[in-house]
Formats: structure tokens, sequence, C-alpha cells
């Protein structure tokens, strides 16, 4: 079963804003390439950070509010989420050891 | 370690290899963009193949943007003997991104600590050929190089390759995937900045808004270009001929680059040739998974 959930603007609040690990966004769309080759790398480390950092899919396409607020302007985009606030930013196709590197040490207490 | 023993009897493996030399659904499916996104589990349990090494080949073989792979494909898997192990297969295959002469990392990363911990890394994935390394003891070594990495210049496609072997390819096989296209995107990299005929930014630049404009006033001048109107979109390549004629400096550019993209597509097709004939040395001489 994914880890990636799929977060609506109504559920963007709790889910993310409040909660109480670090919330990694990751910004897509259908039509986007990139993204859909970045997903197998988010799976993984979805399940490598499973219970220190939760992961989320928005697509800007279906809920453009949330996309708004972050000024997201291209996909993939991703948002490192902590106590409500964006600490973490980066765009375009990641590679798993660049995911690795921005996402550990928001992991086990760091940051 | 999970244990994948390949194919499970004859007439499974010639149903697959059958498969694939007709295109049909199994290389559908898994042997194209459609692996990107789709589950590929069933193809693990279906034919015995490990989770890595079923992310392993559309990516070795570039996902099937062309027929080129299918020969590759097919002796590979005729070449894997029934009860294969193809995770050990797929460990060694993904160490030669460190050890290949040609192609490998190793000889590019400086002297010092980065290089240490990318050996630290090596020496784990070495390890992992026959035993399972934790989760814990990759994500600190992932940590060392990256902390490494802060602290001393390196290449960072070089870095990121490696990092993106520092996986338990048991929890995470999608690493073997996200290893081939960090290196086939380095391949790339180092091929646009080999020359001998570079671009700077600003002819970079001019191309760009030389083809964007050209293809602005195209598309306007054929207002029923559509996908699927093959008529309508032979029309609007004669106008962008028409353009390109009349703009004699952006034609000139238009033509170094297309021929620079000609260079890296042979050089990363030869660096691919040559790891796929690699893998099906492997795969000749794959140990069978214990039982």
């Amino acid at each position: 079963m994914s880890l990636l959930k799929d977060v609506t603007t109504a559920e963007f609040e709790a889910e993310v804003l409040a909660s109480n690990i670090p919330v990694l966004i990751d910004f897509h769309a259908v039509w986007c390439g990139p993204c859909k080759a970045s997903v197998p790398a988010l799976e993984d480390a979805a399940r490598e950070f499973e219970g220190e950092i939760a992961f989320v899919k928005v697509d800007i396409d279906q809920e453009p509010t949330i996309a708004e607020r972050y000024n997201v302007q291209g996909v993939p985009t991703f948002i490192v989420i902590k106590d409500g606030e964006a600490v973490e930013r980066f765009s375009g196709l990641v590679s798993r050891g660049k995911l690795a590197s921005v996402l550990e040490p928001f992991a086990e207490g760091g940051q | 370690m999970t244990r994948f023993a390949a194919y499970g009897d004859e007439a499974t493996k010639q149903a697959l290899i059958a498969d694939i030399a007709a295109k049909g659904p199994v290389y559908s499916g898994w042997l194209t963009n459609a692996a990107f996104e789709g589950d590929l589990s069933p193809i693990s349990q279906t034919y015995g193949l490990h989770p890595a090494f079923v992310r392993l080949m559309p990516a070795l073989g570039g996902f099937g943007a062309t027929d080129a792979s299918l020969p590759f494909y097919g002796s590979v898997l005729e070449s894997l003997p029934v009860g294969a192990d193809t995770g050990a297969l797929a460990r060694r295959f993904l160490l030669l991104a460190w050890t290949d002469p040609a192609h490998g990392v190793a000889q590019r990363l400086p002297l010092g600590s980065v290089l240490a911990a990318g050996e630290a890394i090596i020496d784990l994935v070495r390890a992992s050929v026959t035993a399972r390394v934790d989760k814990k003891t990759w994500r600190a070594a992932r940590a060392a190089l990256a902390k490494a990495r802060a602290c001393e210049q390196a290449p960072e496609a070089a870095v990121d390759l490696v990092l993106s072997l520092a996986w338990d390819l048991e929890e995470a096989p999608g690493a073997a995937q996200d290893a081939m296209l960090v290196w086939s995107s380095q391949v790339m990299t180092d091929a646009a900045a080999a020359g001998p005929d570079t671009m700077t930014e600003e002819e970079n630049q001019a191309l760009f808004t030389a083809m964007r404009t050209h293809h602005e006033a195209a598309a306007a001048a054929v207002p029923d270009l559509k996908p699927g109107n093959a008529e309508a979109y032979e029309r609007f390549q004669a106008e962008m001929g028409r353009l390109w004629d009349g703009d004699p400096a952006g034609k000139a550019l238009k033509a170094r680059s297309d021929a620079r993209g000609v260079r890296i597509n042979a050089k990363v097709a030869a660096w691919r040739e040559a790891m796929q004939a690699q893998l099906l040395e492997l795969a000749k001489a794959a140990s069978l998974a214990a039982a």
C-alpha cells in the first residue's frame, strides 16, 4: 500500500499544518513525466522514514489553492513543512540521494 | 533476505521471453514508460524475479523508447538459469556504477573524506550481495557521505549516484531504477561538456528564443494543428523550415545544437550498450537462489 497520501485543501490543515512530525509535500500533476519518475524514490523514502516524516501528494490541478499558497510555479516541487512552517523547498526531478540528504536531518529528532 | 528464484520452470521462462519478443502485455507493462508509475510486483511474483532486477531492466533498456533493447531483454532472460538469484545479480550489476573503468564514478571522487565515505558505501553494497545490511547501517553510511560532501568539494552527480546505491534493495528496490537514471544523466552531462562544439549560455539562450519565436509563428500560421492531424503537422513543419531559412544565424545555432544532440545520444547509447553487455555476462554467471 502506498504511503504517499493524496491530500485535499479540506484535509491540509489537519494532515500537514497540524502534523506532529515533519511532512514532505510532493506537488505534482498527472501530465508531469518527472513527477512519475520520482514516485519510486518517494515511495521508498516514505517507507524509510515511516513514523519520522510524513509524505503527502498535492495535485496542483485539483488543489490549486494549496499550490498558490506556496507559490508553486512548476512540478514536481517538494516542500518540507515542520511545525506548520515551510522549512525546505526544492524542485525538479530529484535523485534518491538528494532526497535522502535533504530529509535525513529532519528524521529522528534532527533539526 | 527475500529470495526470488527466477521463473520457477522452463515453460514460464519461455512464455516470458515470447511475450517480450512479441511486445506483448508483460513487455508493455514492464519494459516501457509504464514502469514509472506501474506496480511491478506482479512481475516479481509471477516470474520469480527480484523487484530490484525488475526495476533495473526497463531503466537499462531505455524504457522502450526504441526497439533497440528488445534483443538485450531476450538475451538476458534467456541466459538467466531457472532458479537464478536476480537480487544478487542486481546488486553485482549496480557495483559497476563504482567499479567500471570507463563509466564508474570511483575515479571521479577526489582523495579525501568523500572518497572514503563513498568506499564505505560500496563495501556495504558488496556485503549486501550475500547478507542483508540493515536500514540503520545504510542510513548512517548515507549521512556520512552527505556530511563529507558538505565539507569537501566533490562532483555532485557522482556523489548522488553513490547515495542512490546506499539502500536496502529488499525494502527499496526502486533504488536500482534511480541509480540507473542518475548514472545515465551523468553520462549525458559528461557527453555534453566534452565537446567538441560546446555552446555558450548566450548561444543556448539565443537558440531557445529563436525556437520559441518560430514555433509560435508557425503554430499561428497553421491554426488547425492538432494531435493526429498529420496533414496539418506537415504544413507546420514546412512553415518551421521556411522560418529557419529566413533566420540564418538561428539556423546555424540549431544545426550545431542538433549535431551536438546526435553526439550526446551516441555516447549515451554506447554507455547503455556497454552496460547491457555487462548485465548479460553477469546473467550468464548468475548463481541460484538459496532454497
